[in-house]
């Protein structure tokens, strides 16, 4: 029996949302599985759900499944990570919490794991929040779900509704990189679960993924049904009673309720013989959004265009199953409640320049629906149109296995090609041999591995140095300087016979089990250029704490801040020198050596790594700490000095 | 984690990283004290268990708790005791409570008589050899040399420290350059040690951790740099690049300091230790020591020949150093099983 495992923050009938309705009719459809039915566990998180114990033990008598609450510790990662990770804002929107939640999941299944004892054979993440950001890139790295598919299904982005949305949001930092985390999820997914054809064309466009990202994507039709107590019977007099006009989606600003309210006002005060209702049935959580909704309400149809704001779903079923449904969202991924009104028998109006409506088969205009053109006016016309529509045309929903019922979607997974590759830690900047040694002596033990070398550039003055146990996979190098310039560098790789390279830094101490996690990804994952880990940051104060004696004797006893490696973010290469680390893992034939420029000076390695990011390269963040940078305190090298010397 | 959380840390990084192995005392356990360094750093070489404690603070209920369920996991039968105080008996009768006959507990002091000033020394034998006529504990072992002299209950073999077990490591060090990392005091010695080293010709560079005040007054101090207290591993790398050590104390047992130069490659010139016949008669014992600890001259001497073999002959040095580490570990691994059976 294959264990599959849902991340969700809805889950129906405890939250409302098609995503939570969605999980439910699989757990359903599962739960009546005649041949192969799997075990399914849906991770909800710990703080955004009251009543956890409630849906789990619901869940439970169904028999739909093992509702598993995610713990509110980081226990099942290092007692550090579990610190630094704890320090991340839960509330906010910011790249901590976006990636604090996407960790949250990650040690989430690993205590699920843990606690059932099992491996979970399918992880399936929204492509939402970048939930799956850091365990899918766990799976990369090779820490955790060696044998399991991890696989996002495409519902909307943030990023496609802000597209959706296109005057209600700033495109700040904060935007920027949850929308960069949200797009790394889904290029490195095993795994892409698409409803529509369209919908998938539009997310590679937005995106621009390349066909090996369009080959991993599967395509099917999920199971969408109406429980009994969801079905209204008709009245036997509906055709003398007038007929009222719902709109039942979020109130959200790409549901466009403001196009329901604004045709409503327009069809009334055209037709002001009609005296049915436009009721808005419906939840939604930015109260100033529903306000300004309201007042686009003319006083004189207050009685006439309703809100009736997160009702009691006996209400809504019977409001919905009595009226012309309208949906005039300019962004769906399918919408499940459009299906669901078809399975009713309703009047369904669309808007056509949604995708999802206008561009998929199922609906034809005129015959199982009506559409309109996606103004406010074209709208109020088609409401007119409807009330003179015979009833829609019944006809059957598309069916399809899902990919967990299928036993050939792990023969999909393409098998990649792994390679030799070296990897070649160059190390520079040292004012002492005992620096050089104390690096030298924390990496000792990668020198085991033939593919990782060491090369070292060092002031010449140290060319009379003694060399202890000389071993050839670490070179020596002299120049004329602690710090070579730019230049110096550009000259090195140029001469380099080496296919990933990382720089070292006095200030940075690395753990040398990034590097081998590093090399093993790049040698086995060629369309991975960079590979990183977040770090820890300690001021110099922080390293002048002598608490040590009483603790780790090698560490630091400060705990530090957490910096996070944001990864792949080309929208905020230009503007952040610190979206990854200095000592991120390269593959050096993707690194444009004229992009090493002499003017920038000591900042010259971190615009080398903002190119690669702009340029879209993919990179790998390994979900663990693995670097402790110090902080370099001397002002003269501070951005802001720089920037005052130019300027 | 900090010792302040619980009053115990199980098996820090630091404490096992540097460990030797040995199959028959890798079962072993060993309580020490978190701020005791010295002794810290010995226990940090052995094989075994590694259990941190403080002489400050009592371990927590939960800490005792763990403690207990990680003994009945492992199934520990022997407990080693480096160094005591008050918390150390605290815990030798709550796990001769717990368990009884299950575990033989002993102590290992790592003092010697000259430091008997310090009364709290001797009180603490005191409770020792309590334990030891009570059945507390099975033996009581030093690892001062020729200790059952000063009190004649304590196991006759001296036990012998070990040096960190290292990845062979590559280094770079300057041969011109020595290492003083003592404390400003005078068991320590600091003043002879810095003379020495100035009045080598083949050092330049001298660094000291503790600035010996008013040297300047004496002999030219542009020699000398000074360098800030050290973590081990910092230690160590310190260590790795000098041509030598000096360490010729007044007092000792067997310092670590040594060991760890040893450890990293570099030899350490200190006064007579007499720990052990094979020892003594070790060619690197005969290079490096020196018999009276405030004799300037032989120490310098002693410092410039070593600086010199580092140019003549660095091969048969490193050699020298290396044999030295494995008369050391065999010795040490002997006295513990004899120590222990």
């Amino acid at each position: 029996m294959k264990n599959v495992c849902f991340i969700t923050n809805e889950l129906y009938p405890f939250k409302p949302g098609g995503i939570g309705r969605l999980m439910y009719n699989f757990a359903v459809q599962n739960r009546e599985h005649p041949t192969n039915k799997c075990r399914f566990f849906f991770l909800i998180p710990a703080t955004e759900i009251s009543d956890t114990n409630e849906i789990a033990s619901y869940f439970q008598q169904q028999d739909l499944g093992t509702v598993v609450v995610t713990p509110t510790t980081f226990a099942f990662l290092s007692a550090q990570e579990h610190k630094l990770f704890s320090q991340l804002e839960t509330t906010g929107y910011s790249k901590n919490v976006f990636m604090r939640k996407s960790l949250e999941y990650y040690n989430g299944l690993l205590y699920l794991e843990a606690k059932y004892q099992l491996q979970l054979d399918i992880i399936e993440f929204p492509d939402y929040g970048a939930w799956g950001f850091s365990s899918i890139h766990a799976k990369h790295a090779g820490l955790a779900f060696k044998n399991s598919i991890l696989s996002v299904r495409l519902h909307s982005t943030e990023g496609l509704i802000h597209q959706a949305e296109p005057f209600y949001h700033p495109k700040a930092y904060a935007e920027k990189s949850f929308h960069a985390l949200e797009q790394q999820s889904i290029a490195l997914a095993d795994l892409v679960v698409s409803h529509l054809e369209i919908i998938t064309q539009i997310n590679q466009d937005f995106y621009q993924f390349d066909a090996t990202w369009r080959a991993k994507v599967v395509h099917e039709f999920p199971p969408i049904f109406l429980e009994t107590e969801e079905i209204t019977p008709k009245q036997d007099n509906s055709s003398s009673k007038t007929e009222n006009f719902v709109f039942s989606s979020r109130l959200q600003p790409f549901k466009r309720p403001d196009l329901f309210i604004k045709a409503a006002v327009i069809f009334l005060s055209q037709n002001l013989d009609y005296t049915g209702k436009f009721y808005l049935v419906a939840y939604g959580w930015d109260y100033k959004y529903i306000k300004w909704l309201k007042n686009l309400v003319v006083p004189e149809y207050k009685e006439q265009i309703v809100f009736i704001l997160n009702p009691e779903a006996g209400l809504r079923n019977a409001l919905i199953s009595q009226a012309i449904v309208v949906i005039p969202s300019n962004y769906e991924s399918l919408c499940l409640f459009a299906y669901e009104s078809a399975l009713r028998n309703n009047k369904i109006i669309l808007n056509q320049n949604c995708a999802a409506f206008g561009q998929a088969n199922y609906w034809q205009a005129g015959n199982n629906c009506l559409q309109f053109d996606g103004s406010a006016e074209a709208l109020a016309t088609t409401y007119a149109q409807a009330l003179k529509f015979s009833t829609a045309k019944t006809q059957a929903l598309p069916t399809s296995t899902c990919y967990w019922h299928q036993e050939t979607t792990y023969k999909q997974l393409p098998k990649l090609k792994t390679c030799k590759g070296k990897m070649t830690i160059i190390a520079y900047g040292f004012s002492s041999l005992a620096q050089v040694n104390f690096h030298l002596s924390a990496l000792a033990s990668l020198l085991t591995n033939p593919d990782i070398k060491i090369a070292l550039i060092l002031n010449q003055t140290y060319k009379t140095a003694y060399i202890d146990n000389f071993n050839p996979q670490v070179a020596i190098h002299y120049c004329a300087w602690n710090t070579p310039n730019p230049n110096y560098i550009r000259q090195f790789l140029s001469n380099l016979n080496s296919d990933y390279i990382s720089f070292l830094l006095p200030n940075m101490q690395v753990q040398a089990e990034f590097y081998t996690l590093a090399l093993k990804a790049l040698q086995q994952q060629p369309y991975l250029s960079i590979v990183t880990a977040h770090t820890r940051m300690l001021t110099t104060a922080d390293t002048e704490n002598m608490d040590w004696q009483a603790g780790n004797r090698d560490d630091y006893a400060a705990t530090g801040k957490i910096k996070l490696a944001l990864g792949t973010a080309p929208k905020l290469a230009n503007t952040d020198l610190d979206l990854i680390s200095n000592c991120s893992c390269l593959r050096l034939s993707e690194l444009d050596l004229n992009n090493i420029q002499e003017q920038a000076a000591d900042y010259f390695l971190a615009l080398l790594l903002n190119t690669m990011l702009r340029d879209n390269e993919i990179t790998l963040v390994i979900p663990k700490i693995l670097i402790t940078e110090i902080a370099v305190t001397n002002e003269f090298l501070q951005l802001d000095n720089v920037l005052d010397s130019i300027n | 984690m900090l010792i302040s959380e619980q009053g115990i840390l199980f098996n820090t990084a630091s404490d096992i990283e540097r460990a030797h192995q040995h199959q028959d005392l890798n079962n072993v356990m060993h309580i020490f004290d978190v701020f005791w360094h010295g002794i810290r750093s010995a226990t940090a070489c052995l094989p075994g268990h590694k259990i941190a404690i403080s002489h400050k603070q009592a371990v927590s209920g939960d800490g005792i708790h763990h403690l207990y369920a990680y003994l009945h996991k492992h199934q520990v039968q022997h407990i080693c005791y480096q160094g005591f105080s008050e918390n150390a008996l605290k815990l030798a009768e709550l796990l001769q409570q717990e368990f009884g006959s299950k575990i033989q507990q002993y102590v290992i002091t790592h003092v010697s008589s000259a430091q008997f000033e310090n009364q709290f020394e001797m009180l603490m034998l005191n409770k020792m050899l309590a334990g030891l006529k009570s059945g507390l504990f099975k033996r009581l072992g030093s690892v001062k040399p020729r200790f059952s002299s000063t009190i004649p209950e304590f196991f006759p073999q001296t036990l012998i420290n070990l040096a960190p077990k290292i990845i062979p490591n590559i280094s770079l060090r300057e041969l011109n350059r020595v290492l003083i990392p003592v404390e400003n005091n005078w068991r320590k010695n600091l003043y002879t040690n810095v003379l020495a080293a100035v009045y080598s010709d083949a050092v330049q560079t001298i660094n000291v951790v503790n600035w010996p005040n008013g040297i300047e007054d004496l002999v030219p101090s542009d020699k000398l740099e000074w360098i800030a207290f050290m973590r081990p591993s910092q230690m160590l790398s310190q260590a790795a690049s000098s041509a030598a050590i000096m360490h010729a104390s007044l007092i000792e047992c067997q310092p670590m300091t040594q060991l760890e130069a040893l450890a990293v490659g570099t030899p350490c010139i200190n006064a007579k230790l007499g720990i052990h016949a094979e020892i003594e008669q070790h060619p690197l014992t005969k290079l490096c020591e020196v018999e009276f600890a405030d004799d300037v001259g032989a120490l310098s001497q002693t410092l410039t020949t070593v600086c010199q073999q580092w140019h003549t002959d660095p091969v048969g040095l490193q050699a020298m150093i290396k044999d030295h580490l494995t008369l050391r570990q065999s010795l040490s691994m002997q006295s513990y099983l004899d120590f222990i059976s």
